[in-house]
């Protein structure tokens, strides 16, 4: 706290300012207490905040913290709502509109 | 929504390990149902094209330099992006990002033979019982 409420702001204050928001960000998406939404929002936010960093660097965060997951999980909520179908073939159930996740993988697997 | 997908976008390119990600975590099926779903989910037209462009280019970063994704992607959508980059009402420059994905495509594409179910990359016979593997066009009623 104290960081952050120095008026004599340096360079090294405003780089321990972005590793704390980071951080936050990287636990949001980590956290299993947090809505989908919300580890969605963070995932983005994690992209923009680390931007300046290069894209390599962006790509090890979002790796590391599982923030791709975050993402598709976000888009299935928005796109799809509460729709939820259970596959006639082995049924699992998804929010996905016409093939099932789990067959078409299986079916991915034998055949590559 | 749009957002995340340029996220996701931005988070796969050139990346090998986040776009196995994305295959193994349903990523490519999501997306196909948004590029052939995104009109009728959408009230807004203009955010339904924005959407399915969003996909599409989720989609060619994901597939760019990765076979096994180009793979997956021939086997679960190849009929559906065919349909809609010769459908009229596609945005045109969704039907562009249509046909680059398409061209990745390409050299992954195979004929299955219709006796044994072998698949080759090309040739008129099965190299396994030799039935002939020509394309079976539509016949006149």
């Amino acid at each position: 706290m104290k960081i952050l409420g120095d008026l004599n702001d340096t360079a090294e204050h405003e780089a321990k300012r972005e590793k704390i928001k980071l951080d936050a960000l990287i636990d949001t998406i980590k956290s299993d207490e947090v809505s989908t939404t919300q580890r969605g929002a963070a995932a983005e936010m994690l992209l923009e905040e680390s931007v300046t960093d290069g894209l390599g660097s962006m790509q090890s965060k979002i790796v590391d913290c599982g923030g791709i997951g975050a993402l598709i999980d976000m888009v299935k909520v928005r796109f799809f709502g509460n729709v939820v179908i259970c596959c006639a073939f082995c049924f699992s159930r998804s929010v996905m509109a016409n093939v099932c996740s789990i067959a078409a993988e299986s079916e991915t697997a034998q055949r590559w | 929504m749009v957002k995340a997908l340029w996220a996701m976008r931005t988070s796969v390119i050139g990346n090998d390990s986040l776009m196995r990600e994305l295959q193994t975590q349903g990523g490519l099926l999501l997306l196909l149902d948004i590029i052939g779903h995104a009109a009728s989910l959408c009230d807004d037209q203009s955010v339904a094209r924005e959407a399915q462009e969003a996909a599409l280019a989720c989609a060619l970063a994901a597939l760019m330099g990765h076979p096994h994704n180009c793979r997956v992607m021939l086997s679960l959508g190849i009929d559906q992006l065919i349909d809609l980059a010769g459908a009229e009402d596609t945005p045109e420059h969704n039907r562009q990002l249509i046909f680059d994905i398409l061209q990745l495509l390409g050299p992954y594409s195979y004929v299955e033979c219709s006796n044994c179910g072998k698949r080759q990359p090309k040739g008129r016979f099965c190299v396994q019982c030799g039935f002939e593997t020509g394309v079976e066009l539509a016949r006149s009623p």
